[in-house]
């Protein structure tokens, strides 16, 4: 009117406005909507399984095959519930029955149920669960995040946890449904996990003769090892970008176990000790120059990998053919295979020994 | 011509509040526990009636799973995504600029840097579960704090130099929680999911310490649509209106800027839907801010609440993470707005 534009015109000109209508926008956000509503709902038809049955006592029915570190049910009661267990969070739990719904958030606490002779009555575990063969056919709850709703949805009576995921088990346990959080630093700790989870299911006396039977490998193995008189300087890679473990972690404990020296337990400057899970330089390597390196199988194929790099060919271990594949799972999996684990590391040592 | 308008304007709000209905409804019954309608329905009642009802008519699980997980999810969906778009809204009327978004003034990396923090720092794990959203909110307000300060000289901000301190600020603090998501490998994982954004965490007591800062933010920003809408004249031609550009921007940017992060530190970094919501809608009911801001606060909230429900059930149990379904649909609109202008 007076020259000056008006808020319309002035969006106009700065592009933020467009005459015609109505605009194509619009017409694919319609699009868009009954696209995106209608594969919602052809989602919501394939991913139903509503359970219109309340879950009952009665559905123990066929025994897996459980692993071979199980041992033969001695048929615990009822009678033991309900019962109160401490987790590794310090957390007092109930369980006020003898659970029949269990749901494992963690391969190692799959096996560990699995070895217990409860693993008919897991019905939830973790996408990353590999043993035993029996879990590919379970129901699968998330992985490194747990799906709440996943895991509501099979009614569980317990949850084997570990820790990282309590955010999403708030709504399980105010449910109603005790939850056991798990986070195991050393041996000991594994044990009374073990401890846990058996009287948590009523297998008490099964997990007290799998502690031992453990206990009793471990033994066996770290006597033979210490008998040995070999004690060489050991590097341990957890994965294939030189992360190794220092003092205060499993793996170091495992290795002190075997009779090795893990360099990466001294790494620090002068020899002092570095704690917990670290990267090493190439250069720290090779200046440490160990005797053994061990590969995790799950991040190498072979050992050419590492042996071809040109920055390590001149290491001992290298030169003299002494760099070799462990199956890292049972080395760092903090469950019932752990002695197993224990003779891998050995075997890696001492391959004529075994 | 303005009846048209009008008319337009009514025929999109209803469209929108019917999307509203109908995505909630979807959401409902969608996900990795599924159920049918007449379930969600029979089980919602049963809530109502306190758990009597036909047993048999819905899953045992049904009840405790809509009241505790999915309707708090939803209800977090809608207030993040209003949230997200009346910031944007607002970020691209005060900077003139449809190009601005509610992440301008460092306010992501901001959330980023103290969610970061409270991740890979194990001390304040003792802080439970409020402790990442209070952190990432504490991270993000200092970050606009800072970046404003910074572009203040005698009084005055300009545009030119808020969006030069949002990139200086921001390109730090993404920096520093670069370095630490690089030394401490273990939490790596952790801190990338949150990033990419995800509301996989709801509950009702985040959506009732959400619910009152973006209705608040919402009806401030209303109020001053006005002033939004001369703002749009330039410096100039708004003082001689009598609005005080300078204190009106400013109060829009710091609004917006809380408003947002009070919604990224429970959702993580949930890209687009501030840039583009406001431009869709605008597009729709036009450059008036009196509708653009109701328009875009529901197109909003409707479309992060479709985005959530696509990324918890396409792939269940595993869970996209929200801010790529709002990226895969951002790009392509983008493409769309470049090729129809012929280069802006």
């Amino acid at each position: 009117m007076n020259g000056h534009p008006t808020p319309r015109r002035m969006a106009t000109r700065l592009g933020m406005s467009r005459r015609g209508w109505p605009p194509a926008p619009a017409l694919l956000l319609l699009i868009f909507f009954l696209v995106a509503t209608l594969s919602l709902l052809l989602a919501g038809c394939a991913t139903q399984e509503s359970e219109t049955t309340p879950t009952t006592a009665a559905d123990v029915t066929s025994v897996a095959e459980t692993s071979s570190t199980s041992v033969p049910s001695t048929g615990s009661t009822d009678a033991q519930f309900p019962v109160t267990v401490t987790d590794d969070l310090g957390n007092t739990v109930t369980i006020p029955a003898k659970p029949l719904r269990i749901v494992s958030t963690a391969p190692a606490n799959t096996e560990i149920l699995f070895a217990l002779g409860a693993g008919d009555r897991v019905v939830g575990v973790n996408a990353l669960d590999d043993y035993p063969p029996e879990v590919a056919d379970i129901t699968k709850i998330g992985d490194f995040q747990v799906n709440t709703e996943a895991v509501m949805a099979l009614s569980p009576d317990l949850v084997v946890a570990y820790s990282g995921n309590e955010e999403a088990l708030v709504q399980i346990e105010k449910a109603g449904c005790p939850v056991l959080i798990f986070d195991p630093k050393n041996l000991e700790q594994i044990y009374t996990d073990i401890s846990v989870v058996g009287t948590a299911t009523g297998t008490g006396d099964e997990a007290d003769q799998l502690v031992a039977s453990i206990r009793a490998t471990i033994e066996e193995i770290t006597t033979s090892a210490s008998l040995s008189g070999y004690k060489p300087t050991v590097f341990y890679a957890v994965d294939n970008t030189l992360w190794s473990a220092g003092s205060e972690t499993f793996v170091d404990e495992l290795l002190t176990l075997v009779n090795a020296v893990n360099v990466a337990a001294t790494a620090g400057d002068g020899g002092t000790a570095i704690s917990g899970y670290f990267q090493f330089a190439p250069e720290q390597l090779v200046a440490a120059d160990p005797d053994i390196v061990l590969l995790p199988a799950g991040f190498y194929a072979s050992i050419d990998e590492f042996v071809s790099d040109p920055r390590f060919a001149g290491l001992t271990a290298v030169k003299e053919g002494r760099v070799r594949l462990v199956n890292d799972v049972i080395i760092t999996r903090p469950g019932p295979r752990i002695g197993e684990g224990l003779r891998e590391l050995a075997k890696a040592l001492r391959p004529e020994a075994f | 011509m303005n009846r048209d308008r009008r008319k337009v304007y009514r025929i999109v709000i209803a469209a929108l509040v019917g999307g509203l209905v109908v995505s909630t409804l979807v959401a409902a019954i969608t996900g990795a526990a599924g159920l049918s309608v007449r379930e969600a329905f029979a089980a919602l009642l049963a809530l109502f009636r306190d758990g009597a009802g036909a047993a048999g008519s819905f899953p045992e699980w049904a009840p405790r799973l809509l009241l505790d997980v999915r309707l708090p999810r939803i209800a977090l969906a809608l207030i993040g995504g209003a949230a997200l778009a009346t910031a944007g809204t607002s970020f691209q009327g005060a900077f003139r600029n449809p190009l601005a978004d509610p992440y301008l003034l460092g306010v992501s990396a901001g959330a980023g840097l103290g969610a970061t923090i409270a991740i890979v720092w194990k001390p304040l794990e003792s802080l439970g579960i409020y402790g990442l959203p209070l952190l990432a909110f504490i991270g993000a307000a200092l970050a606009a704090f800072l970046v404003y300060r910074l572009a203040t000289f005698g009084g005055r901000t300009g545009t030119a130099s808020l969006l030069l301190s949002g990139v200086a600020v921001g390109s730090t603090l993404t920096a520093i929680m670069s370095f630490l998501m690089v030394a401490t490998e273990r939490d790596l994982h952790t801190v990338i999911v949150w990033l990419m954004g995800g509301l996989g965490a709801a509950s009702w007591m985040k959506v009732w310490i959400t619910l009152p800062v973006v209705v608040g933010a919402f009806v401030f920003t209303w109020l001053n649509a006005r002033r939004m809408n001369l703002l749009l004249m330039g410096e100039e031609r708004a003082r001689e209106l009598g609005v005080d550009s300078q204190r009106t921007r400013r109060n829009l940017i710091i609004v917006a800027s809380l408003t947002t992060a009070a919604a990224v530190s429970f959702t993580g970094l949930i890209g687009f839907i501030g840039l583009m919501v406001p431009h869709i809608m605008r597009l729709l009911v036009g450059p008036d801010h009196r509708r653009l801001l109701p328009a875009s606060a529901l197109f909003g909230a409707v479309l992060l609440l479709v985005a959530d429900t696509v990324a918890r059930s396409v792939l269940a149990p595993a869970e996209i993470p929200v801010g790529i379904i709002t990226a895969v649909s951002g790009g392509p609109f983008f493409l769309y707005l470049l090729r129809t202008r012929r280069g802006l």
